[in-house]
């Protein structure tokens, strides 16, 4: 599946680099209980599209660059390469501030950010994510050196008017990383207020342990019609 | 669609061309980055650096997961028109355990897997299980 997912993706343009990762995203997701595949398989319409109309598969703009707050434009692309790129400034300058964020505007697959987040806190930082649709407040915990991070829901009627939840931001995504959990949390009772409202848990880390166990035993089962669908991406590639 | 030798300047097909320039792609990133610091010298990490260059990611990548391991990359010149994509193949196929190389042209190679593997008739009698290693000359 990785290597079908790889050959889809550099065959809608993704550069090498940029496809490995799309491929390990997805798998990793399905693995670990997100449905990444059902979610990227009612994307492939799109992808198709900017290949036919020879539109970048990926595109980014830095619109704000101060260090602690940096923005960027995904231009309505998948969030897939914009937030392995956002999470990697934030990273750095946490290492040097203590805490640093940074929003990409204009994206899509944003649960996809799961994996990059999680990759991180392995390095021994403390990773948040969060994101909205029209109804609720999206947001993804990874504690330092946890494998599985926790990934939650708040309704967005309890909005507290965080600087960055407003309905311009319907299509954006926010990632945060901290050296130290007192860190981010002092970020989030400045920045988002909204996490002190209730929240469902969607997927805990025991539920994603829980499934990659699941997948490793009975497989990731994809059908036919889906491997044609990857498979057709993946033709203009040569072997 | 399998790949064949073309030369790139003369022949049309290059935006399919396989990606085997490696040594190539990282001088250029060189280039770029050196590039980039003269021109933003606020900007201290890659990271930066790929917002505006984001097709270097790849090249990018790779020389954080695998420059400190010597047997990561190919060291040679892949561009070069002498070089042949046979002596790839059979650098490929030896990790495998294939051995006894017999190229028959500058395209193809016959040689030898699974020398020595255990045979049906092998099967639940003891067996030596370093049989994947090369044998040596006169053993």
């Amino acid at each position: 599946l990785i290597a079908l997912l790889k050959q889809a993706f550099e065959g809608v343009g993704y550069d090498f680099g940029g496809y490995e990762s799309a491929a390990d995203m997805i798998v990793w997701g399905q693995m670990y209980g997100l449905d990444s595949v059902a979610m990227i398989r009612k994307r492939l319409p799109d992808f198709e599209q900017r290949r036919r109309l020879q539109i970048e598969p990926f595109s980014l703009e830095s619109k704000e660059n101060n260090k602690e707050h940096t923005v960027i434009d995904a231009k309505g692309n998948s969030c897939i390469v914009a937030a392995g790129i956002a999470l990697d400034i934030t990273y750095v300058e946490a290492m040097t501030s203590g805490v640093a964020d940074a929003t990409v505007l204009n994206c899509h697959d944003r649960k996809l950010v799961i994996k990059k987040l999680t990759d991180y806190a392995k390095r021994g930082v403390v990773c948040l994510a969060y994101w909205r649709d029209d109804k609720t407040l999206k947001v993804v915990t990874s504690d330092t050196g946890v494998c599985c991070p926790e990934y939650s829901l708040y309704p967005l009627k309890d909005l507290l008017g965080g600087a960055y939840l407003n309905e311009n931001h319907q299509q954006s995504l926010f990632v945060v990383c901290a050296t130290e959990s007192a860190g981010l949390q002092e970020y989030i009772s400045k920045n988002l207020p909204e996490l002190q409202g209730i929240k469902t848990v969607v997927i805990s880390p025991t539920m994603m342990k829980s499934s990659y166990t699941s997948v490793l035993i009975y497989s990731i089962e994809i059908d036919r019609d889906f491997r044609s669908e990857l498979a057709v991406l993946g033709q203009e590639v040569l072997v | 669609m399998e790949s064949r030798l073309g030369q790139c300047l003369v022949e049309r097909g290059e935006e399919s061309a396989v990606l085997l320039t490696i040594a190539r792609l990282a001088r250029d990133y060189y280039g770029w980055l050196c590039l980039d610091i003269e021109q933003h010298s606020d900007n201290d990490s890659v990271a930066y650096f790929l917002i505006s260059e984001l097709n270097m990611s790849g090249i990018v990548k790779r020389i954080q997961t695998m420059s400190k391991n010597y047997y990561g990359e190919i060291q040679g010149n892949l561009a070069d028109e002498n070089k042949l994509p046979l002596d790839l193949l059979r650098c490929k196929l030896s990790f495998f355990g294939v051995s006894k190389f017999d190229p028959k042209s500058k395209l193809w190679v016959r040689n030898t897997m699974f020398h020595g593997a255990p045979i049906l008739s092998d099967i639940g009698k003891p067996f030596d299980d370093d049989w994947y290693f090369p044998i040596a000359t006169g053993n």
